[in-house]
């Protein structure tokens, strides 16, 4: 158990910070006294196997726990160095600062252009029509979508195959400019093709928004992040650059793990 | 290495029987089934088919073509001076009967309705230069030879429509005075509007309460609302309310909405707030059952980009549940349409001869008046009672169809 | 360590190291039989080593396309990913260890042709003794991917190139002394040459061990001899 984040490099720009975060349902305790840091410039996954925590920990970083009625976090977490669960920070718009992009991908059942201009439109970040048909072009473009679809803004967002709905997800979180992306197992849904697509689109995002991916594939892990955190049983095991931790881990369990021999 | 395993003989003489016996019980299902639903038609048909016999010839009428000699009938009225002080001073109704029984004989005076004066009136009033002239206007017929016409009259009413006949003065139509006129004493004369414009109204108000405050429940309860034993006890009330006997609302609106806050009686407020108490449960049960199958992923979709909890409610949940609660509104308001008990204790029972203006005047609805009509004493009421049941029919049709395409409109999918 | 949860991938490896144990084994039979080859002038002895090398360049190549099987099929990470990448290098070092055994029965025909005794001949059994012992050091190493041993076979290089330096110095004094033997000294000198090599190699096989067991580099050691070549 950790109460210090493990800098094993530098930290570049840090985004968010968590210091000894604890997360309960009820009685039970699912993370135990994590502690991280996210930074600007790094993509950073979380892997470990089922149940371990990664995905309750991801959530906790733009209080979507709170919509579960026997959740209770402690501990600190701070975005550009303001606590989010203080009760002076406005849950709306934090979570449209930090955008998630969920594993099932879930478009609202609207036209291609509605989904993506909803977010802005109810954040007052568009002033007229004009501004709104930017913002659309500009986050469809930016999440790789726009050459696809550009004839057809008005058809329904359900009707796009599973790796194009996706990517329409993630234009939509893109739309209110988030600072920070959380992605839930994006491509869990998704064939290798299209997964392909999705982990390019991460890379070429990346700098622009922090990112956090949460994944079980371990290859995938590999191949989208710079930073890899191994969590166990609600327990942040090992944090470090992604190349050593997967050629050369510290820990006995990540190492386990990572090589096929847990379980 | 486990032994290897026998395959199993599918083709054996065991399976065989088991394949057929198998189909068997398929097709005993199918057909019970197809049973059940020809049952239910049969039951359907017959109804149908008893009511349009009964009922059809309600929208008939029967009338005698009568030659009045204006200038030589014992009618005083100077066509330059027709008003209604005047038409009433010229006694129009012994007038009536003085030309009936000169154009066609002494005892034809009780073949016309008693209300047959109205018509001379009305075609007074229309064109006053007919007094000056001989004119055939068509009298309605009374409840005896509409009967007989329909062929359930007495000997005598048969024997002179047979006269009639062959004179060649009867006639027979649609009776579009059933649709526009109200009730009244006389059955040929009776309609069927009032009536309607009650149940109308009444309608509006149930709709106009019930529904704003049953979405709203059913949103209280399935998205603000804790966990609790508060919330527990809610909710087996409403489940509760829902399967209580209508009659026990119209004792609640008596108590209450008559005895205590004194509300005109028979009104079609009363009636409409009676009737909004009793749908509402069904309403926010619909609602929740709409509310819960809408996805979570949808939910947290709307979180996720930071939409508020109003937000999420309005923009995405409620667009989704809305088919779901049209049609749960639709089921409530088509029984609320067809209660009698309630109203029938709230005094919505009383005869009334024109239609209300608004809905605080004293009003009766249809099936109330289908009642009413199904306790009279003369005959010729039970046409009219099946045809009266044939409107409350169709107006429950198009109800049901209003909903149906609503629904279907609003549907979407996700 | 814990099993693989698929049982197929221990399989491969066993198998893996199951070769490369096989392959050690006989390049150690070959530095050792071409040394009493060597000894005992024994021209069939020698033939036979030559021979048998064609078996150790078989075993390479199927650990070759082993080693290239599993990274596809099986992806392997941390550990497992230093260990099969270290057996694919260190085949190919036990290969060229073989071929140096190869090439040292080779010039044992040539030198024995003239049936002379030589005097420098009685130096380098010794030295191939410790070269060979390296070897088999260094593929102990491998088997229990203990790097203390490799360690402790990486500092035993100074040894052999001592050795050689030594060797060197005699042979040469000894061709200077007798010219006419001077063509079987050039051999002599280039059997010196490939047992030193062999013993370089014994090193190289040796850090390959200690990167797989600990994920380090070896830590940098002197090259060459403690005592200068010159006299």
């Amino acid at each position: 158990m950790m109460h210090e984040p493990q800098t094993l490099v530098p930290a570049t720009q840090t985004k968010m910070t968590a210091r000894d975060v604890k997360v309960f349902y009820g009685e039970k305790q699912a993370i135990k006294g994590v502690s991280i840091d996210v930074d600007m410039d790094n993509v950073t996954a979380f892997i470990g196997p089922s149940g371990c925590g990664k995905s309750t920990f991801l959530r906790t970083l733009n209080r979507m726990n709170d919509t579960v009625a026997s959740a209770r976090t402690e501990g600190t977490i701070t975005l550009d160095g303001e606590d989010i669960y203080a009760p002076s920070m406005d849950v709306v718009q934090l979570r449209a600062r930090v955008g998630m992009v969920f594993q099932k991908p879930n478009p609202f059942p609207k036209s291609i252009y509605e989904n993506i201009a909803y977010g802005p439109r109810i954040h007052g970040l568009a002033h007229g029509k004009a501004d709104l048909d930017v913002i659309v072009e500009k986050s469809l473009r930016r999440a790789g979508l726009w050459e696809e679809v550009k004839d057809r803004l008005h058809d329904s967002g359900t009707a796009l195959s599973g790796g194009q709905q996706q990517r329409l997800c993630i234009g939509r979180a893109i739309a209110v400019e988030p600072e920070v992306i959380l992605m839930d197992e994006p491509c869990s849904a998704l064939d290798p093709i299209a997964t392909a697509k999705i982990e390019e689109l991460i890379h070429e995002l990346r700098g622009r928004y922090a990112i956090v991916i949460v994944t079980h594939n371990m290859q995938q892990a590999a191949r989208v992040s710079q930073r890899t955190a191994f969590f166990h049983l609600g327990e942040l095991v090992e944090y470090g650059v992604t190349s050593d931790i997967f050629t050369n881990p510290r820990q006995e369990r990540t190492k386990d793990y990572i090589t096929g021999r847990y379980g | 290495m486990t032994a290897k395993r026998l395959p199993t003989d599918w083709k054996s003489d065991v399976m065989r029987k088991r394949i057929a016996r198998r189909y068997a019980a398929e097709r005993r299902f199918k057909l019970a089934g197809l049973f059940a639903v020809l049952l239910s038609a049969a039951f359907l048909a017959f109804l149908l088919f008893t009511m349009l016999g009964n009922g059809l010839r309600g929208f008939t009428r029967t009338e005698i073509a009568v030659k009045i000699d204006f200038p030589a009938s014992p009618l005083l009225l100077d066509p330059n001076a027709i008003t209604d002080q005047s038409l009433t001073n010229a006694n129009l109704p012994m007038v009536t009967g003085e030309v009936v029984k000169k154009a066609l004989g002494v005892d034809a005076e009780e073949w016309v309705s008693p209300t047959a004066w109205t018509v001379l009136r009305d075609k007074i009033k229309a064109d006053p230069k007919i007094l000056s002239r001989t004119e055939t206007i068509a009298l309605p017929a009374s409840t005896g030879i509409d009967l007989a016409v329909k062929g359930n009259g007495s000997p005598e009413a048969e024997a002179a429509v047979n006269r009639l006949n062959k004179a060649g003065l009867l006639t027979t139509g649609m009776n579009w005075n059933f649709l526009s006129g109200s009730d009244g004493t006389d059955p040929t004369q009776v309609g069927i509007w009032g009536a309607f414009k009650g149940s109308l109204l009444t309608m509006l108000v149930t709709l106009g309460l019930s529904f704003p405050i049953g979405v709203a429940t059913a949103l209280y309860l399935e998205e603000y609302a804790r966990k609790n034993w508060l919330t527990d006890i809610i909710e087996v009330s409403i489940n509760n309310l829902a399967a209580v006997p209508s009659i026990i609302f119209g004792l609640l609106g008596l108590s209450i909405f008559l005895n205590f806050l004194h509300l005109p009686r028979s009104a079609a407020l009363v009636g409409g707030m009676t009737l909004a108490l009793m749908t509402m449960p069904v309403i926010v049960i619909a609602g929740r059952n709409a509310i819960k199958s809408v996805p979570p992923s949808i939910r947290d979709a709307a979180l996720g980009i930071g939409a508020s909890p109003v937000q999420v409610v309005f923009h995405h949940v409620l667009p989704l549940a809305l088919p779901g609660i049209l049609t749960g509104t639709i089921i409530g308001m088509a029984r609320a349409l067809g209660e009698t008990a309630p109203l029938l204790m709230i005094g919505m029972r009383a005869f009334i001869a024109t239609p209300p203006g608004g809905i605080t005047d004293p009003a009766t609805v249809l099936p109330v008046q289908i009642f009413l009509w199904s306790d009279e004493v003369s005959k010729g009421f039970v046409e009219k009672t099946s045809a009266a049941i044939i409107v409350l029919l169709v107006f429950l049709l198009a109800m049901n169809g209003l909903a149906i395409y609503l629904r279907n409109k609003f549907e979407k999918r996700w | 360590m814990a099993e693989h949860t698929i049982k197929a991938f221990d399989e491969e490896i066993d198998k893996l190291r199951g070769l490369i144990a096989e392959m050690g084994g006989r390049a150690e039979a070959a530095i050792e039989n071409a040394m009493l080859a060597l000894q005992r002038q024994d021209k069939t002895l020698a033939a036979q080593v030559v021979a048998d090398d064609k078996r150790i360049d078989a075993i390479e190549a199927e650990v070759e396309k082993l080693v290239v099987q599993v990274i596809a099929l099986r992806a392997p990470m941390a550990n497992d990913l230093r260990d099969v990448i270290a057996a694919l290098k260190i085949v190919g070092v036990v290969e060229r260890i073989g071929d140096y055994a190869k090439n040292i029965a080779k010039r044992v025909p040539l030198i024995a042709a003239n049936q002379r005794t030589l005097e420098p001949v009685s130096l380098l059994p010794s030295m191939g003794q410790v070269a060979a012992e390296m070897v088999h050091d260094a593929l102990n190493a491998f088997a229990a991917r203990d790097a203390d041993l490799a360690t402790a076979v990486i500092e035993r290089d100074t040894v052999v190139d001592d050795f050689y330096n030594s060797v060197f110095r005699s042979l040469v004094t000894y061709m200077v002394e007798n010219p006419k033997t001077i063509s079987e000294c050039a051999h002599l000198l280039f059997i010196a040459k490939n047992i030193e090599r062999i013993g370089d190699h014994a090193t190289n096989v040796a850090e390959m061990v200690y990167y797989a067991a600990t994920g380090q580099m070896a830590p940098e050691r002197e090259r060459g001899g403690t005592q200068p070549l010159e006299d």
